[in-house]
């Protein structure tokens, strides 16, 4: 570039180009009817021009509004607790009875064919041995599994 | 100047009062919508997208005003949300149109160089051409200094970039001018 010339950017400002709008136009009175039309859509905003009323509106709570929703969740609670008593009196599983006080249990051990299939097939011989040995009654049962014990155990004195 | 000052002063006072807030908002659009609107303008070209983008910088203004704490200066804080939005757009227009956002001298510049308004041989058409080649933020900053006249100290309060940056930058938008205009005779 030839150093004695003038800047372009010099010659386009001496000749007003170097203005905000030069070059681009808009409609006649455009900026008159932009902001009539933007006043007009703006939303309502009761925060900015209300606050008063929205201080009024949001005024102390008084106790029972504070309280209210753990009132509400306590009696929930309840409610829920006073239905699972009730379940568990109407199904009657709430306590184990003796087994006497169970007449329908009593006459089923009584059952001999309860018993042998109900029962007697559901027990291992060889869990009741470690019972035995664990309570130390082992030696009153010896004889009756005599047969069942391997040679090479040795059963304690 | 110091009418002025005081003008905006006190408008920015009835903007925090309650009673006048909605009436303070009318005046700052009429005082602000002709200077924003043109820095829109030179940054999107075409009239429609600006008219847009004028009334959600205003329209974002007033959702927010209580974020307006009269720290900066109101003419700050309103160019700091045009240009967001101006911005914004472009980006959008430039992921629509599937232009990578590295391509400074890509289809962008092209397709804003072809606009209606870029047309005529005059220095004032070129010169908008030669702007128009520019990468956003380049002609962003050299929008400001050249057009709207604007101190460097304001473009950087505005953009949150140094001085020295965009001293940098607005060096290398006028080289880039310079040597777009050299193919054209203005008898400079």
């Amino acid at each position: 570039m030839d150093r004695n010339k003038p800047h372009i950017l010099e010659t386009a400002r001496k000749q007003g180009l170097a203005t905000p709008s030069a070059g681009l136009d808009v409609p006649d009175g455009y900026f008159d009817s932009f902001a009539a039309r933007l006043t007009a859509q703006l939303p309502e905003r009761p925060e900015l021009e209300h606050p008063d009323d929205i201080e009024a509106e949001s005024a102390p709570r008084t106790l029972w509004q504070t309280v209210r929703p753990y009132v509400y969740m306590a009696a929930m609670f309840a409610g829920v607790w006073l239905m699972l008593q009730l379940f568990t009196m109407l199904s009657g599983t709430g306590r184990l009875q003796p087994m006497d006080s169970n007449p329908v249990l009593a006459e089923a051990l009584d059952n001999d064919a309860f018993l042998e299939q109900f029962v007697y097939d559901d027990i291992d011989s060889w869990d009741v041995v470690d019972e035995m040995v664990e309570d130390g009654s082992l030696d009153a049962g010896l004889d009756f599994f005599a047969d069942e014990i391997p040679d090479d155990i040795v059963l304690p004195q | 100047m110091d009418e002025k000052k005081e003008q905006i002063d006190n408008l920015t006072a009835r903007l925090r009062d309650p009673a006048t807030v909605r009436a303070a908002f009318g005046e700052m659009v009429a005082e602000y919508s002709r200077p924003l609107y043109w820095q829109i303008r030179r940054m999107v070209l075409n009239p429609d997208d600006a008219d847009d983008l004028l009334q959600n910088t205003f329209m974002k203004a007033w959702n927010s005003l209580e974020n307006f704490r009269g720290e900066a200066k109101l003419s700050t804080w309103l160019h700091k949300i045009a240009i967001n939005e101006a911005i914004s757009f472009l980006e959008k227009e430039k992921r629509r149109a599937g232009v990578s956002l590295d391509d400074p001298d890509g289809a962008l510049a092209a397709g804003i160089a072809a606009s209606p308004d870029l047309d005529g041989e005059s220095l004032g058409a070129h010169l908008r051409q030669a702007v128009a080649t520019l990468p956003d933020k380049q002609r962003l900053v050299f929008n400001m200094k050249y057009f709207d006249d604007m101190k460097y100290e304001e473009i950087s309060e505005i953009l949150g970039t140094t001085v020295g940056a965009l001293k940098a930058s607005y060096h290398l938008a006028v080289k880039k001018i310079e040597k777009y205009m050299e193919r054209f005779d203005h008898g400079d």
